[in-house]
């Protein structure tokens, strides 16, 4: 392409005028324009270079202008014609570029369209979930209100009821105590001599303040001033463990006892019960004891050796007297949840209908109200407590009736409703099980207890231990879809963006939410890449249909047919990432399978060990084969383990029997516990077997 | 004489090919030879002079490029490619067939050298 540039100076106005409005109408590029401009004014100065006169130019101008005919028609024909002239790189890179302008023009409309949709709610899910939950009995025999009322009536640990409870069960709390009880054993010299020195300075404290100091530590804090300025001292407060450690490192270092090191010290909080009120005024009266710290040592290693000189070795092992000394108030406070329970406990079903929040106008499934789960929890976690209460202080009936009222308790949230009411029910129903096995390991019952244990036992699940159920999460799901889908359009519905990441939980639902707006791009391209509603509807129903079938097939069954879960199924291709939402709300029911069979098997086993210690007290020894219990009429059926698809392995000892399960592994182990990466015995592991009995005793 | 505008944009490439194959020409020399060497009979409106060379351009029947004429100016030259000779030969065959034709309705009054 020449860059000629023109010089159209000598021309008339009228001829420079048409040039210039013909290039504009060209509307083509400016290189060519530049060219057909240069090609017309030289063909005007060559028309024109024989007239003599500016008149005669001006009016041969005008004839020129005539014969070169319409401007429009003639910008147009060029144009055509100059575009045909171009390479075919530049047609292609011109329509090239003209499809993405138009498509992005298109995509724009679309974006549009698809985000300006609304959902249609056809179906009300709550009241079919409701329908499939409601029994039809009579109201009265409904465990609900009295589960409610227990709950209102439940009172709540105390701080150092919490911390004694926290000792037994594992994790840091029991680390930390197992190591101060080694530490307090190992300086028992040091302490003794320590007392001495300071006991004077416990006793210059008066009574009050005694008193203020131990009520500081139920709260697992012990208090001390700091002094930094005039007007500028508070008190500070640290843990009763870090105290003890810094207390018996300064008596191992032979130094001077100090604060404790700012980092491990907090400003002392207000906390319900906590006498803060009484420490701030001992400041502001100036009221504090000489050498406090060193009284206040004294107090601290006292309520250490207390605390964890005898520490339980397990779990379930035995109640120390100081445990029973905090923990069995609390049961007792909680005599009448515990009657509510109890009575809750022997009805025949329960029945809580599902409602809506107050302010929320949805009514989803999503957002219904469920049970008060936790507080339900807590209630099982004293009844477990009492009954180990129950069962030390030797009140075995009683105790027998605490793990009963945990045992029927559970099954009235198995097998129906949302996943994590079933998970909970799963739960209780391990406390109540684990429970009755420590009895008849640590306390001989009576003939006529043991056949009521076992008989109960053995109705609790008059149709067979409850597996998981899968339809009210698929319910859930349903009831998402049609409030995050349009109803109709091509597939049925497209995902709404700004709807459906309500149910996700990772913003807020308020629509003028920040986040929302930040990311509400973000959600219109995900929701243009999800699948559209009939589509989602049929990957959903087949992935909670194969959940459900996985559900009802043993880890063994799985195990050898080496099935893929509908987890793996969903994210074993890239393009089931077109089924997000599906992705985000499937349960993890390979899991959850994996949970209802531990607890199945955890519950057969139990009754199977009450029938064989029924045979024991009637024959004086165990039978050789469990089938000859099944025989005898004690059991109905062999025990299947679901880790082999096998009855539970029997082995009759000398004195005593073993029954396990193969376990996680699928391999007999011989009986051998399972244990945890630190050694310690576990009911589950994946190695070694899963021990029912002998129940593992420290 | 004014043709009709159908007739004359059928023959308007062959005239222009015809005239370029004798040598090279810029736009107005090619006006004025046209109106020459058809004794002035068959005239190319400018309006129609220009985009029809593009359009021989564009399918690479004539090549223009820009060259200083003899008065010293820059001038598009347009002259005849290999493409546009074969195009001539082909169009003129097919005009002799024509006129004969012709001929043989009028009466031999139409003749083509």
């Amino acid at each position: 392409m020449s860059d000629i540039k023109s010089d159209p100076k000598s021309l008339p106005a009228c001829a420079v005028e048409y040039v210039k409005r013909l290039l504009k109408k060209m509307r083509y590029r400016r290189k060519v324009r530049n060219d057909v401009e240069a090609e017309l004014i030289a063909h005007f100065e060559d028309e024109l270079k024989d007239c003599k006169s500016g008149q005669e130019k001006e009016q041969k101008a005008r004839q020129l202008l005539s014969d070169f005919g319409d401007l429009k028609l003639l910008a147009i024909l060029l144009r055509r014609a100059k575009k045909r002239c171009r390479p075919l790189w530049r047609t292609v890179i011109a329509r090239t570029f003209q499809a993405i302008g138009a498509l992005i023009v298109c995509f724009i409309f679309y974006t549009i369209w698809f985000s300006f949709g609304e959902p249609t709610i056809r179906v009300d899910y709550v009241k079919l979930l409701n329908q499939m939950n409601q029994p039809q009995v009579r109201n009265q025999d409904n465990a609900w209100p009295h589960y409610e009322k227990a709950i209102e009536l439940y009172v709540p640990q105390s701080p150092i009821v919490k911390q004694f409870i926290s000792y037994r069960r594992g994790g840091k709390p029991r680390e930390d105590a197992l190591r101060l009880k080694d530490l307090l054993r190992d300086n028992q010299q040091q302490i003794q001599v320590w007392f001495e020195k300071n006991q004077k300075y416990w006793d210059n404290l008066n009574p009050e303040q005694q008193s203020v100091v131990l009520k500081c530590f139920e709260y697992d804090w012990v208090p001390f001033p700091m002094i930094v300025q005039e007007n500028n001292n508070d008190w500070y407060a640290t843990t009763l463990n870090r105290m003890t450690e810094h207390i018996l490192r300064c008596l191992n270092d032979d130094a001077e006892l100090l604060d404790p090191h700012p980092r491990g010290i907090l400003p002392v909080q207000t906390q319900p019960g906590f006498p803060d009120d009484e420490l701030k005024s001992w400041l502001k009266e100036g009221k504090i004891p000489p050498n406090f710290i060193q009284a206040v040592s004294v107090a601290v290693l006292h309520e250490a050796k207390k605390r964890f000189s005898n520490l339980p070795k397990d779990f379930r092992g035995e109640l120390t007297d100081i445990e029973l000394e905090y923990i069995n108030p609390w049961i007792r406070e909680n005599e009448a949840a515990w009657q509510e329970f109890l009575a809750g406990s022997a009805k025949s079903y329960c029945y809580r209908p599902y409602t809506s929040g107050p302010n929320d106008e949805s009514k989803s499934v999503f957002s219904i109200l469920l049970p008060p789960l936790a507080p339900l929890r807590r209630l099982a976690f004293m009844v477990d407590w009492r009954s180990r209460i129950d069962r030390d202080q030797g009140r075995l009936q009683q105790s027998i009736e605490d793990c009963l009222a945990m045992a029927r308790a559970a099954g009235h949230w198995q097998g129906k409703g949302r996943l994590v009411e079933q998970l909970v029910g799963l739960g209780i129903s391990s406390l109540g099980h684990g429970e009755i096995l420590s009895l008849l390991a640590y306390r001989k019952l009576s003939a006529t207890d043991l056949k009521r244990l076992h008989e109960q036992m053995s109705q609790i699940y008059p149709g067979g231990y409850p597996l998981i159920n899968m339809e009210g999460e698929r319910l859930a799901f349903m009831d998402i879809v049609q409030r995050s889908f349009t109803d109709g359009g091509p597939g049925g519905g497209h995902l709404i963006p700004g709807l459906w990441e309500d149910y996700t939980e990772s913003t807020s639902h308020d629509p003028d939410d920040r986040d929302k707006r930040l990311f509400m791009p973000l959600y219109t391209a995900a929701s243009m890449v999800h699948a559209r509603r009939d589509a989602t509807v049929a990957k959903a129903n087949e992935i909670y249909a194969l959940q459900s079938q996985l559900a009802k097939m043993t880890p063994y069954q799985k195990h050898i047919a080496n099935l893929k879960t509908a987890d793996e199924i969903m994210y074993e291709s890239w393009l089931n990432q077109r089924f997000f939402l599906i992705q985000i709300y499937m349960p993890a029911t390979a899991r959850v399978s994996e949970i209802a069979y531990r607890g199945k098997i955890y519950h057969e086993a139990t009754v199977v060990i009450l029938a064989l210690q029924r045979w024991r007290l009637e024959k004086d020894q165990y039978p050789a084969t469990l089938g000859e219990l099944v025989t005898a009429g004690f059991l109905n059926e062999l025990p299947m383990d679901p880790w082999s698809d096998k009855p539970l392995v029997y082995k009759k000892t000398e004195d005593d029997f073993t029954l396990y399960s193969v376990g996680f592994n699928f391999t007999d182990d011989g009986g051998e516990y399972a244990k945890d990466r630190s050694g310690n015995i576990r009911t589950w592991s994946d190695n070694g077997d899963t021990v029912f009995w002998p129940v593992p005793k420290p | 004489m004014k043709f009709e505008s159908q007739l004359l944009k059928g023959v308007a490439p062959v005239v222009v090919l015809e005239i370029l194959s004798g040598g090279q020409m810029y736009g107005y020399e090619l006006s004025q030879a046209i109106e020459q060497r058809s004794g002035e009979i068959l005239t190319l409106g400018k309006g129609t002079l220009y985009p029809l060379l593009y359009n021989l351009e564009a399918k690479k029947l004539v090549q223009g490029k820009w060259e200083t004429a003899g008065t010293g100016r820059k001038r598009r030259y347009y002259s005849i490619t290999s493409n546009g000779k074969d195009e001539l030969a082909k169009q003129k065959a097919q005009l002799k067939e024509l006129t004969a034709g012709l001929n043989l309705v009028f009466g031999g009054t139409i003749a083509l050298a």
